[in-house]
């Protein structure tokens, strides 16, 4: 059931970073404002990198605390973790990086294979994390760094590109996979906020 | 919290805290048996449970993502620390969101879970089988019928399940406590405009503090919600949307026998002003000033004498409190 081209990726991140908004989008639904936790979805799609073509599990999962618990049963089966937040909310850039400690300590292991996400950037206005500022911090993981908008459909798609590109990184043990070119990460510690 | 901690004196930062007479609650509360922290069959709430409540009930209502949203941790550690030293614990100082989660955790840390897996290591629970087979909507059932007719329908069926097979299953400190709590969940929902969690949205983050087994993944899909979900979610949503008829047996007792429910209103209301007859100041003031901590609130028309924590409560309310009726 399993085939070589199946990638899990599970998104994380504090309440309300607009997880579930922006895979919706990703999937091709509209965009709501519609308030509603989410406690665990899974999701399917095909995604085209390069010349290949995958099928992506994504695993929504809930941002409030005390069922990061459950945490601990997705380490193993992720591929690859999309950490969210928003750039409207320090705190949840916080979570996003105890996020990280937390899967760090789980799995054992250094690094962690991550895209990190920054939703919620058409509210320049209510900004409180710089881009420059979560950079710099996506580049301490080693990882990308993609600024997202779900409300504008900004980035989503390449939010889950990179997460492949990602997932075969760490895959191939750090080899840089060079199907398509661009995913020259050369080694497994990358990761993409979101 | 650690057991150890009970012989440092210093108060922790953040609560506004100081040695209080000890309690018949005694020093820990988290993490303790409801046997052991509730008066047997009795309408003893814990202490951070009864004050949380309150406090909600009268500063919170209009909180946005209340339950949903989570406080700093310090404030939370401080408060839940304070409430197992048995010190004076200030929620106002604390905030609303500290009172929610306190809530959680209290159940969250229940060494019985109030669901959990039937596999014999978590007896007293609710087994997650006895949820699954919680009726779910079909919406086909009854052609002839309109959409709104077999959603009436399935409704009444749902609640006689949580009612008769679901509540029975639990102990009856834990039915008492979830009448209390589910009381103030159904008013929180009927805030939905203002703080924009509905019974719903409740029902998903209370779950996972309820669902509790040796496998997470089947914890985890226990907790959605909606119409159609046989989950520990589902089984909370109807308590929160109908709490008056789910816990008819408990809000009777709750408020001293079943005369006292009729010509009622607003059931969940006139339960939660029991909460505030429990941290009334009457009461506290045997133990020390712990009445700033809380909200005396609505109790105008009650009787002023505490609530007596004993087996015969039931007995005096019935007696005593007839004519104190708000109706």
């Amino acid at each position: 059931m399993t085939s070589l081209l199946d990638r899990n990726v599970v998104v994380l991140g504090g309440i309300g970073v607009g997880k579930s908004t922006a895979i919706q989008r990703f999937l091709g639904n509209e965009f709501t404002d519609r308030y509603q936790p989410t406690v665990k979805n899974t999701y399917n799609k095909k995604v085209a990198v390069g010349k290949v073509e995958y099928n992506l599990s994504i695993i929504d999962t809930a941002g409030q605390d005390e069922t990061s618990l459950l945490d601990s049963s997705y380490v193993g089966a992720a591929d690859v973790y999309v950490i969210a937040f928003s750039v409207t909310f320090r705190k949840s850039f916080e979570i996003a990086q105890v996020i990280r400690d937390k899967i760090l300590d789980m799995s054992g292991t250094e690094t962690v294979a991550m895209v990190l996400v920054g939703n919620k950037s058409d509210l320049s206005n209510e900004r409180q994390i710089s881009k420059s500022e979560a950079e710099q911090v996506a580049k301490s993981f080693a990882c990308p760094y993609i600024e997202t908008s779900a409300k504008e459909n900004l980035n989503i798609d390449q939010v889950f590109v990179n997460s492949v590109k990602i997932a075969n990184g760490a895959r191939a043990g750090g080899a840089a996979e060079s199907e398509d070119g661009t995913a020259q990460l050369s080694d497994k510690s990358s990761c993409i906020l979101m | 919290m650690k057991v150890e901690d009970r012989e440092v004196a210093t108060t922790s930062a953040g609560t506004h805290a100081f040695p209080e007479h000890p309690e018949e609650e005694g020093e820990q509360i988290f993490g303790k048996a409801l046997s052991e922290i509730m008066a047997d069959g009795v309408i003893a709430l814990p202490r951070p449970v009864r004050e949380s409540i309150a406090f909600i009930r009268h500063h919170g209502l209009s909180t946005d993502g209340l339950f949903r949203r989570s406080p700093p941790s310090t404030s939370l550690r401080a408060a839940k620390t304070g409430y197992n030293r048995g010190q004076n614990v200030d929620l106002s100082l604390a905030g609303v969101h500290v009172a929610a989660v306190l809530l959680k955790v209290f159940f969250r840390e229940l060494p019985t879970p109030v669901f959990s897996s039937g596999d014999g290591a978590t007896a007293g629970s609710c087994s997650y089988d006895i949820v699954r087979s919680l009726p779910a909507a079909k919406k086909h059932q009854q052609p002839h019928n309109t959409e709104v007719d077999v959603a009436r329908q399935m409704d009444t069926v749902r609640i006689r399940y949580v009612k008769e097979v679901i509540l029975p299953a639990l102990g009856k400190e834990c039915r008492q406590l979830l009448c209390f709590v589910c009381a103030l969940l159904n008013v929180v929902a009927r805030n939905e405009s203002a703080n924009r969690m509905s019974s719903y949205n409740l029902a998903v983050v209370f779950a996972p503090n309820m669902a509790r087994s040796s496998n997470p993944v089947d914890d985890v899909s226990m907790c959605g919600a909606g119409p159609e979900a046989a989950t520990v979610g589902g089984v909370l949503q109807i308590m929160i949307q109908h709490f008056d008829q789910v816990f008819d047996v408990e809000i009777a007792l709750a408020l001293g026998g079943p005369q006292r429910v009729q010509n009622v209103d607003d059931v969940a209301n006139e339960v939660l002003d029991v909460v505030d007859l429990m941290n009334s100041p009457i009461t506290a003031a045997n133990l020390s000033d712990t009445s700033k901590a809380t909200s005396p609130g609505t109790a105008d028309n009650k009787p002023t004498s505490p609530v007596e924590l004993s087996k015969d409560a039931d007995a005096d309310r019935n007696s005593t409190e007839v004519d104190g009726s708000t109706s």
